[in-house]
């Protein structure tokens, strides 16, 4: 030891054990400062993204709702005359409407009821896809979920029994 | 590297006038302490008390007295570098240096067995030395070629060749001193250096941070509002799209006869008898006299069905065959 220069080994000493308290207790790690500049640096861009395509409230909404029966204008019972009188109005002129039967009441599950009529009609399959447009012509919904089509020998009409679905919502 | 070491007075190149040159065969490859080395091979030295540099190389010791004080921890012999500059010949050679003094270099199978200097050119000498090395090949180097070969081998000395040159001197306890002597308040600066680089950084990153923090919470108010209102748009849109998931899953009945009528309406021969169509299934009966695997082919290939089967296929006496086919109807995201 007495070649050393003390003074010299000293100094080393110090500056080695400073680094390494420096870098095990008070430096920060970079690569997690890093991260933390690109995650801010993404979401900055994410809001100038929502800024740039100026959204409105007007342009952001959206109401489906006169697909639907309101439920709070329209009971099941008010809901389904409404329905038929629909119905009646589509075929009006192009089927004869043999039979329309409600089904039973359903039950209040989710956010809407299925109100389910079935429509037994006699026409020409033209006048059929033309009752069918006028349906789709109406401001609610009108689904036809079930459909049999049967010709009796010789007649040009078509038998049609038809399970139509029309929705009536709650909110 | 050499311009480095020389600037701090690190290393000197000993001149070859300076050294005398010895070399020997080793049986077999071992470590040489400085005493060992003393004990066998000082009764070669012309020195009294000498210094010794050893460089093994393949099984051949290389060793080069000289008296000279000498104070860089690093001490390099000029013929050895001159040996290393030259050792790529293949043939057996003897070079002869013109400097102001003659320095005679003999490499014999790609090793260096005699390095001497003379004071004059002397002729006989030269000759000699060739018939006891069998050497044949004589190469003159002039005092240009001598500088330019020096300073390239120089330029070119690397950590091995100064190891190898040196590992003598490079024991424990010489070592440390001297490197604590040489590099601690270099070290010591660097190390404090690269501690406040990193710290500046690290302050300037924290900087960086914290104006993005103050960027993002500006805009992040400013949208405040209208993330609100995309929240309540995405929420009624999820809403409105699980309804039609469910409720609007399959192709409406009256599209799916368009697209089924478009194969059947040039068949005069083909007479719908009897179509229902219950949620993901469609059953179809049909008059003709055509060939039911045509319409089965031509049913498989609308988009929208799928797995389409004959049920069966009969033929009442004086009437057309009647068929039946069963067809699976896909979902919209399925097609």
């Amino acid at each position: 030891m007495s070649n050393f220069n003390m003074t010299k080994v000293l100094v080393l000493l110090i500056a080695l054990i400073v680094y390494i308290n420096y870098q095990n207790y008070i430096k920060e790690d970079s690569q997690k400062l890093h991260r933390e500049i690109l995650s801010l640096q993404t979401n900055i861009a994410r809001e100038i993204d929502i800024e740039k395509q100026h959204y409105t409230e007007q342009n952001l909404s959206l109401d489906y709702s006169q697909l639907m029966f309101d439920g709070k204008k329209y009971s099941y019972s008010q809901a389904m005359g409404a329905m038929q009188n629909e119905l009646t109005a589509s075929a009006k002129g192009l089927c004869s409407v043999k039979q329309m039967k409600w089904a039973q009441v359903p039950s209040h599950d989710g956010w809407y009821d299925k109100l389910r009529m079935n429509v037994s009609i006699s026409c020409t399959p033209n006048n059929f896809m033309k009752f069918s447009n006028a349906m789709k012509k109406n401001s609610i919904l009108f689904k036809i979920e079930t459909f049999r089509a049967t010709r009796d020998r010789n007649e040009p009409s078509l038998n049609l029994n038809i399970q139509v679905v029309a929705f009536r919502r709650h909110q | 590297m050499y311009r480095v070491l020389s600037k701090y007075n690190l290393i000197t190149v000993l001149p070859f006038e300076d050294t005398f040159f010895h070399a020997t065969q080793l049986q077999k490859k071992v470590k040489l302490s400085k005493d060992l080395l003393k004990i066998n091979y000082l009764k070669y030295s012309p020195f009294t008390n000498p210094n010794i540099i050893t460089i093994t190389h393949e099984q051949q010791l290389m060793l080069w007295f000289y008296t000279k004080e000498v104070n860089t921890p690093i001490i390099i012999a000029e013929s050895y570098l001159l040996f290393k500059a030259l050792k790529e010949e293949q043939e057996d050679t003897i070079y002869v240096i013109h400097d102001t003094i003659v320095k005679i270099l003999i490499l014999k199978a790609s090793c260096l067995v005699g390095a001497f200097t003379l004071s004059s050119l002397d002729e006989s000498s030269i000759v000699l030395s060739m018939d006891e090395f069998h050497i044949s090949k004589r190469v003159d180097i002039t005092l240009q070629e001598y500088k330019t070969l020096k300073f390239s081998t120089l330029k070119n000395l690397s950590f091995e060749d100064i190891y190898k040159a040196n590992q003598l001197h490079l024991d424990r306890e010489t070592i440390l001193p001297k490197f604590i002597e040489y590099a601690s308040y270099p070290i010591a600066a660097l190390v404090i250096f690269a501690m406040l680089v990193s710290y500046g950084q690290e302050k300037m990153l924290h900087a960086q941070i914290d104006s993005l923090k103050t960027t993002y919470l500006q805009n992040k108010t400013k949208n405040k509002k209208i993330k609100n209102f995309i929240k309540i748009h995405n929420k009624k849109v999820k809403k409105w799209q699980d309804f039609a998931d469910k409720e609007l899953a399959y192709i409406s009945p009256t599209l799916l006869l368009a697209k089924i009528y478009e194969i059947f309406k040039d068949k005069e021969k083909a007479h719908f008898i009897d179509v229902s169509i219950n949620a993901h299934k469609m059953l179809v009966k049909l008059a003709t006299n055509e060939n039911p695997v045509v319409f089965l082919n031509r049913l498989n290939a609308i988009d929208s069905i799928a797995n389409v089967i004959i049920q069966n296929t009969y033929k009442p006496r004086d009437a057309m065959k009647i068929i039946s086919y069963e067809i699976e109807i896909k979902k919209h995201k399925d097609v």
